[in-house]
């Protein structure tokens, strides 16, 4: 593992990347440290304490927006967390290489996802217009402020996602990082949920992830605490940077962009590996 | 005339219901900050601070769930206050089966 100040400033700058690309900064700091020199079995508890720390940073600002759907992050979230747990227990018993094989296919999985995202497809509804935006109490419903407007939506094929869930939480345990970047495409392509609150509830729901592939972590003494620190200590602070740059860049252009780089990633490690 | 010159409005008791998750989330991720950074010092303090920090991010996430349970089982919603207890239950038992 690097040096401190080395970790603080790659904190920082993968968690400034993350925020402005909505993806996360465990994506880019877990084949980061790998490329520096750290192993992957290393790198992916420092990348859940990144994740922990992300999804907290982020919640107040999501909540207040009405953004995030509780009830259904956590029904899928039973699913994300189990499949955490058994990807966090498998990951102890797999070879360096494979995980660091693993590692770029899910860089190059993120890539393609960041590249693909679609636009709105829940539009306004006049009828809802008076509505406080938010979930609705005892449904998988809700609706959500767009401008002036509010669009209301409703969660389908609870089933196909929660599945989908599972290997997202496998991904998250094996690989150290989110998964954010499975949920959000689950949550808005089978579920039908606006990409907003899809990203605002992935974002919650990754917080639940990481304590449970943390606690794995932590129980089997794989967890590098100061390291970790410092990596939360500066992936804090630039995610709070990139929460405020992310209004200010071009998202199409910010998303490119991230994909070249953890396309170049995947590569580098497919080399390696 | 008496009363009110202006109309009431009503108001919808859904209208700042989170505000204190909200507060307290945003008080735990400034108190994260100061432990990742303690944590940075060496010595007892130090290590004082990363088990802080370790602490901090796996009770957070279940704190909510459970609030977010207890809430909703007080609202009539028994269900899925059930699927919060159930979520924060699988999440914990990462450190068991670890």
């Amino acid at each position: 593992v690097p040096d401190l100040p080395v970790l603080v400033a790659l904190g920082a700058v993968c968690a400034l990347l993350g925020a402005v690309g909505g993806i996360g900064g465990a994506l880019l700091i877990v084949p980061a440290l790998v490329l520096l020199g750290a192993d992957a079995a290393e790198a992916a508890p420092i990348g859940l304490l990144t994740v922990g720390a992300g999804s907290l940073a982020a919640a107040p600002g999501q909540l207040a927006a009405g953004l995030v759907h509780h009830r259904l992050g956590l029904v899928v979230e039973t699913a994300a967390s189990a499949g955490t747990i058994a990807g966090a227990l498998v990951s102890g018993a797999v070879s360096e290489g494979v995980l660091t094989r693993l590692l770029a296919a899910v860089a190059l999985v993120a890539a393609l996802a960041a590249l693909g995202r679609r636009g709105l497809r829940n539009p306004p509804h006049a009828t809802f217009a008076a509505e406080l935006p938010g979930e609705w109490p005892g449904t998988l419903a809700g609706a959500y402020r767009l401008g002036d407007s509010v669009v209301p939506y409703a969660a389908q094929r609870v089933g196909p996602a929660w599945v989908a869930m599972l290997g997202a939480g496998f991904v998250s345990g094996i690989a150290g990082v989110g998964g954010g970047f499975i949920k959000t495409p689950v949550m808005s392509e089978i579920m039908r949920v606006p990409v907003k609150v899809a990203a605002a509830t992935s974002t919650f729901t990754v917080g639940m992830t990481a304590a449970a592939g943390l606690g794995v972590f932590a129980a089997q003494g794989r967890l590098d605490l100061r390291a970790g620190a410092a990596v939360v200590a500066g992936g804090l602070a630039g995610g709070f940077v990139g929460a405020r740059l992310q209004s200010v860049l071009s998202p199409l252009l910010v998303r490119r962009s991230l994909a070249a780089l953890l396309g170049t990633v995947a590569l580098v490690l497919v080399v390696r590996g | 005339v008496t009363g009110p010159s202006a109309p009431l409005e009503p108001v919808d008791p859904r209208a700042d219901r989170q505000a204190a998750l909200v507060a307290f989330l945003r008080g735990a991720g400034v108190v994260c900050f100061v432990l990742a950074v303690a944590a940075l010092v060496p010595g007892e303090a130090g290590r004082v601070a990363r088990g802080g920090v370790l602490g901090l991010l796996l009770a957070v996430p279940l704190a909510r769930a459970l609030w977010l349970a207890a809430r909703w089982a007080v609202k009539g919603d028994g269900r899925y206050a059930a699927v919060a207890v159930a979520a924060a239950a699988i999440a914990a038992c990462g450190a068991v089966v670890g």
